[in-house]
Parts: C-alpha cells; structure tokens; sequence
C-alpha cells in the first residue's frame, strides 16, 4: 500500500531530481563542449569558478533579482491582492483575481513579447507612443532599468500564485473571529494585523519557500525580455549556467555551475525546513474537528 | 527414374514460365524501386525559403531520372532564431544519434561539425560533378573549407554594405554628383566610418531623420567589417587559430561607443530594438540616414516596409555603399557569409544525399532562390539566366563580392562570436568604456577559447 502510495512520487523524484543531479555532478568533471564531446578534467571546471570574473555580478544580480520579486511582487503583491479581493464582494473579488490570473494563462513567448513590443525603445514601442501624447522623448527602460522591467515581468505573473494560495488562507479564516475583533473595536488593519496574518503564517511561509527557490532557478522571462543584458546587468545565476552551456557550448563548465545551484537549493531547502519548523505544520492536528 | 524427370520436367517448366512472368513484368513496369528516407534539416529562414524547397524540387527531378531508388524526403524546417542557434540544435541532435543527412549551416560554423566528425569530406565526390561544381565561384570554397578539406557546398553568397538615403542627403543639401560619387570615395578609402558619422550626426542635427547609424540588433557577421575596416584581421593565416587584434577591435569598440555618446547617431538600446523598427524605419519611412545591413534586406524592405518595387524609385530613394574605411587610404570592406548544405559523413545515404545536394544545386534551382531571396550567385550559369540578369539589385550588388571578406571556419568562432557580441552590447550600453570592454573581450577569450587563440597589438 505504502509503495502504492508513494512509488509514483519517488520515482518522478528520482527521474527529475536525483538522476538529473547525479548527471550533472558527472558532467561537471568533463570538459564536454557543444557538439558533446570531452575529456575528464577532474576539479577544473570547479577551480575556474573562483576565478570567472563574472561571477561575482551574477551572484549579486541573483540575490538583487529574488529579493525584490519575492518581497515586491510574488508574496507581497500576492498578499495584497489576497486581502483586498477578499475585503470586496465576493463577485468582484473573483473578477479581480480571474483578470491578475491572466498572464499566469498566457504562454510565455507571447507574455514575453508583449512586454518587448511594451518597452520597446522606439517611438513603435507602446509605452513610447503613450510617452509621446504627452509630448515626452521615447524612453530606453531595458537599459535606463533593466531591473524594474525584469522585477515587473516576473512580479505580475508570479504574484497569482501567492494571491490564490492566500485567498484560500484567508477565507478559511473563521468568521466569529474577525466580528469578535470587530466588535473589540479592532479597524481592518489591525484584524489583518493581529487576526488574519498570525492565521495565515503557514500558508504565507509556504508561498515564501516555494517562491524563493522557483525565483532561484528561474531565468525564461529574463531570457525572453533583455538576454541577460544590458551587457550582463541582469544576468541571474540559473541564466548565466545556460549562457555559459546551451549558448556559449561550455556544458563541463555549465554543469559544474549547475552543480552548484542543485547543492544551494537543496541546502536552502532544508535549511527551510528546520529553521522554519515545518515539520510542525504538517504533522497531525492535536484536536479533531468536523 | 521416369517419374523422377517428369517431375524436374515440370518443375522447370515452372520455373522457367514464373521467370518470364516476372521478367515481363519488369520490363513492363520497371525494376523494382528501392524507397530510400533522405533527412533533411534547413532553419526555416524567411529570408532564404527556396533552401529548404530546392531540396524537394531536387527529390523530385532525381525520381525522374533514377530508375533503381526512389526517395523519400523528411524535410524539417525548425524555426529558431538564428544560424549559431540552430548550429547548436544541431549539434544536439547529433550527440542523441539523430543528426539529419543533409542540413543546412552559416559557413563559419562548419568547423564545429568537421571537428566532431558529423561532416562528410566532399572533395572527391566535387570531382564527380565538374558540370556543376566548375562552374562554381573560386572565391565560394574559401567559405566552405576547414584545415584545406572541403565540407560544405554554398547555397548563396551576399554582399553586406551600408545602405543611406538618398533622399535625405538632398534634402540635407548633397547636389547629385555628391550623392553618385560617394560609393567611389569609399572604395577609394576617402570617405572613412568617422566621416560617414559626422556626417549622420549633421542630418540628424537638422532634425532629417530620427537616427544617423543603426546596425543589427543581434548577433551576426556584419559587426567583422568595422574591425576589417580598421586594419584587422580575425585568422592566423599561418597556424588557422583565431586572431584577436587589440588595436582593430578597440578602434571598432571605440567607434561603437562614439556613434551612441560622441556623434548620438545610434541609440544605447541598439541590442533591444526589434528589427521591424529598424528595417521600417530606414527602408520604408525613411527615418535613419544609414544602415549598415545586407542586400537581402532590400528585399525586405519592398516585401515587408513599403519601399518602392520599381529599381528606378527604389534606387532614387536608397543607395549603397562597401563598409567605409576605417582611417583615409584605408581598406573599404564587405563580407560573404554563404548559408551551406553539408551531408552528414553518419548517413547510410551519403552519396545519395550528395546528388540530392548537387541537384539543388542546379542553375536554374540556385537562380529561383538568388531573385526570390535577394542573395547573389554562387556560379557563373545562374548570372546567365534571364531571370538573374534583369534583376537591377542583384547586378548592381554583384561588382561588390570583388571585395569580399568570409569570417573564419574556426571551430571556436560562435565563442569568439558571442564574446564580441557581449563587448557592443557593453560599450553602447555604457556598462563598459572602450578600454574595459577590450579587457573583457581579452580576458573572456583567453579563458574560453585557450590555445586557439592569438592575441595581437
């Protein structure tokens, strides 16, 4: 029963995560180039690490990249979202939710183009032809702020997640205890504050989690909006692994760079795990309830 | 014993009526044909269709004239964006076993598939074809050639040149004689890249045209005749390796820089504009005063911008000239870059592959793909047949390939390629002055392209 169970999740694990891992580790001691033909070069790939001049961009790009995106957009925007469509009629709120859930449903390379064709630094581009109404020069934003435009890209499609998971946080939110603070007196800010969001600890620590280590590996709407560039301005840590491999045909060295993004992840993971205690969230509720 | 030979009596009678059964239903229906699966791989490439077509008109004139084979051909015409993207698809597919018989590649990267043994060495099976093959441009093997071997055969050639508008130079104040004599002071190294600069810069001043200078968004081989122009070189001619010439690439850098903050003739953004507000801009609106490009994109510029499709209008309004020098007496510049078929040196097909390749080679096959596509002859019978001859931009670009340059079959070229391409992103960007990004270029190639490289003053 218990193989029943789990065998399926074991082996998608093993498959996707564990043999991919293992791979990786074996290709990192090669110096296999594009046409995927090399030698053993031991640790080599591992010592150029330390002495790739990029790198040291890279790993600041990454952490300025999910810091913002997870704070700005894909827990914080999402938590607002959550409260405010929750603090409406339920028929609005659902509205509002179905239109934010829109660039979650449109296929990257069209949510991607779409953004192209908005910052476009040409009088062509949208935002350049709403600029010129006003009499305004067109603006160059990928290279003036290649990170607001990437935080924006990401932001708006990764803040749906965080907005359904916590909507549902919300609304199992028992009603009897925001009247009770209501009729303590309580504003809506201070029931969000001292009743919902202790409520929602859990779920919000989820989505944290889970952002982070998706913003960590992820780099599709980068590739598809700037390249990395200007230059190598917003070139994350999983970008740069697949410049260096899939564009450049280093695949030894990319794989010991991705390497060292399988290691990270896990180590924040489970570093996650026990200093966030989340054993306790999902072990088995101490009362039982209807 | 009588019933012994009755019996082989009738068993040859047998045998003999199935034979001539069989023998005159050859003979009434042909032999029968062996089917044979040819693959093919050609980039679907909306400024070359006829590569990947020519190949199914090819199948079908060789069932025609093969009496023993029939072939079936499995065309596969993936859309990726470019020539080194579609270098490493390939690649891919050949390490996973399932590299196609015939495919399509930009010439410079043919190194990469001759070094891992996926390209068939054609020198002896040219010499079997010398009705097509010595009728060939000399010039073209250069392109398709690896350490003196043959690997490739050219589907096209082109010239790439700065286009300008001639009706902004007389609005701008350029008499005629001005304007018609200006391809003739480049040529003559009298008109270099920092006159053609200034000059952008005074009609972008006057408020003529948006733009002075634009080039290509992307990656690509035009950005080599700016460092040819300036006296470089990108080969060794000697040991084959790559060859980075620090005082030609600064002053390429240096030009790049100067034309977005110095003259303020190219935008910063230049890397992230869309071609089609490129290509609209100069060859339909008019807006930009030079471009530097290829002459397929004229083609481009009736089909898809609105430029006029008369030759007469069309060269009243656009003009074109060699890259200029990069300083006065200098060498003005244009570079071929042949798209080729190669055969893959695995398939069980080779030879077979080959004639496919030598039909769609035929004059009259090469000839629809040079005027439907604006690319240039790659032998001398297409530039017979009236179709070509009266096409007034292929004969007015052709005294170009006179000059012509090919960037190297080096099997680190798409390294060296990407890391120059990072460097212009950075200088016009300005996330790095000319200095650094030549440091970067160095230190990037040194680390990436090892002992193939040569480092120059």
């Amino acid at each position: 029963m218990l193989l029943l169970f789990l065998g399926p999740f074991v082996l998608l694990t093993v498959l996707f995560f564990v043999m991919p891992a293992i791979i990786t580790a074996f290709l990192a001691l090669t110096n296999l180039d594009a046409a995927f033909q090399g030698t053993y070069v031991g640790l080599d790939n591992f010592r150029g690490l330390f002495a790739d001049p990029l790198l040291p961009r890279v790993l600041l790009n990454t952490v300025v990249y999910v810091f913002f995106t997870l704070i700005c957009f894909n827990t914080g925007l999402g938590l607002v979202l959550a409260l405010l469509t929750t603090h409406i009629p339920d028929r609005v709120g659902t509205v509002f939710r179905a239109i934010w859930l829109l660039p979650r449903l449109t296929p990257m390379v069209v949510y991607g183009l779409l953004w192209l064709w908005f910052v476009d630094p040409t009088k062509y581009g949208m935002l350049n032809t709403a600029r010129s109404w006003f009499g305004l020069a067109p603006l160059d934003l990928i290279s003036a702020s290649p990170w607001l435009v990437i935080v924006l890209v990401n932001g708006f499609i990764g803040a749906s997640l965080g907005m359904v998971i916590l909507t549902s946080a919300i609304k199992s939110v028992p009603e009897d205890y925001v009247r009770a603070a209501r009729v303590d007196g309580a504003s809506s800010l201070a029931i969000v504050r001292h009743v919902i969001l202790p409520l929602i600890r859990w779920p919000l620590t989820f989505v944290l989690v889970n952002q982070t280590l998706a913003l960590l590996t992820s780099y599709e709407y980068i590739l598809l909006v700037t390249g990395g560039g200007p230059f190598y301005d917003t070139t994350v840590y999983a970008l740069y692994v697949f410049r260096r491999a899939i564009q450049n045909g280093d695949y030894g060295y990319g794989a010991a760079l991705a390497f060292i993004l399988v290691v990270v992840g896990a180590v924040a993971a489970l570093s996650y795990w026990r200093l966030l205690n989340f054993e306790r969230m999902i072990s088995a509720p101490k009362i039982e309830a209807d | 014993m009588r019933s012994f030979s009755r019996f082989w009596s009738t068993a040859s009678a047998c045998a003999l009526v199935v034979v001539l059964v069989v023998g005159l239903g050859s003979l009434a229906t042909g032999a029968p044909r062996r089917e044979v699966v040819i693959r093919a791989a050609v980039r679907a490439d909306a400024s070359g269709p006829d590569r990947a077509v020519n190949l199914k008109r090819a199948v079908e004139r060789l069932n025609a004239k093969l009496t023993d084979v029939t072939i079936r051909l499995e065309l596969e015409e993936p859309p990726t964006p470019g020539w080194a993207e579609e270098t490493a698809r390939l690649l891919r597919s050949f390490a996973a076993g399932q590299g196609p018989d015939i495919y399509a590649i930009a010439h410079e990267f043919i190194g990469q598939f001759a070094k891992a043994g996926y390209a068939l060495i054609l020198d002896d099976l040219i010499k079997q074809y010398p009705e097509t093959y010595n009728d060939f441009y000399p010039s073209q093997w250069t392109a398709v050639k690896h350490r003196g071997r043959i690997y490739g055969i050219p589907q096209d050639t082109e010239a790439r040149m700065v286009y300008f508008r001639i009706d902004q130079l007389k609005r701008f104040g350029w008499t005629d004689a001005q304007i018609q004599g200006l391809a003739a002071r480049v040529e003559k190294g009298d008109f270099t890249l920092t006159d053609m600069a200034e000059l952008a810069q005074q009609v972008k001043d006057k408020g003529l045209v948006e733009w002075g200078f634009l080039h290509r968004p992307t990656r690509g081989p035009d950005y080599y005749q700016i460092i040819l122009a300036f006296g470089g070189k990108l080969q060794d001619e000697k040991s084959g390796k790559l060859l980075l010439d620090r005082s030609a690439t600064l002053d390429f850098l240096r030009f790049l820089h100067d034309a977005v903050y110095k003259y303020k003739i190219t935008p910063s953004g230049m890397t992230n504009i869309p071609w089609r507000s490129i290509l609209g801009p100069f060859g339909g609106e008019g807006k930009v005063l030079f471009y530097m490009g290829g002459i397929w994109q004229s083609g481009e510029f009736i089909r898809d911008y609105g430029a006029p499709s008369d030759p007469t209008e069309f060269f009243s309004r656009i003009g074109w000239t060699l890259i200029p020098a990069g300083r006065k007496g200098g060498r003005a510049v244009t570079l071929s870059h042949p798209i080729i078929y190669v055969v893959n040196v695995r398939s069980p097909e080779k030879e077979l592959a080959f004639r496919v390749v030598t039909e769609a080679s035929s004059a009259d096959l090469n000839a629809l793909h040079s005027v439907n596509s604006y690319h240039l002859a790659i032998r001398k019978a297409v530039t017979r047949l009236p179709a070509y001859r009266n096409h007034a931009w292929l004969n007015k670009a052709t005294p170009l390939l006179e000059f012509s340059t090919f960037i190297p079959n080096h099997e680190d070229f798409g390294r060296y390629d990407q890391i120059i391409y990072e460097a212009i992103q950075a200088v016009e960007t300005n996330r790095l002055n000319p200095d650094q990004a030549l440091q970067f270029v160095e230190g990037q190639m040194r680390s990436q392209i090892k002992d193939q490289l040569i480092v120059v003053e």
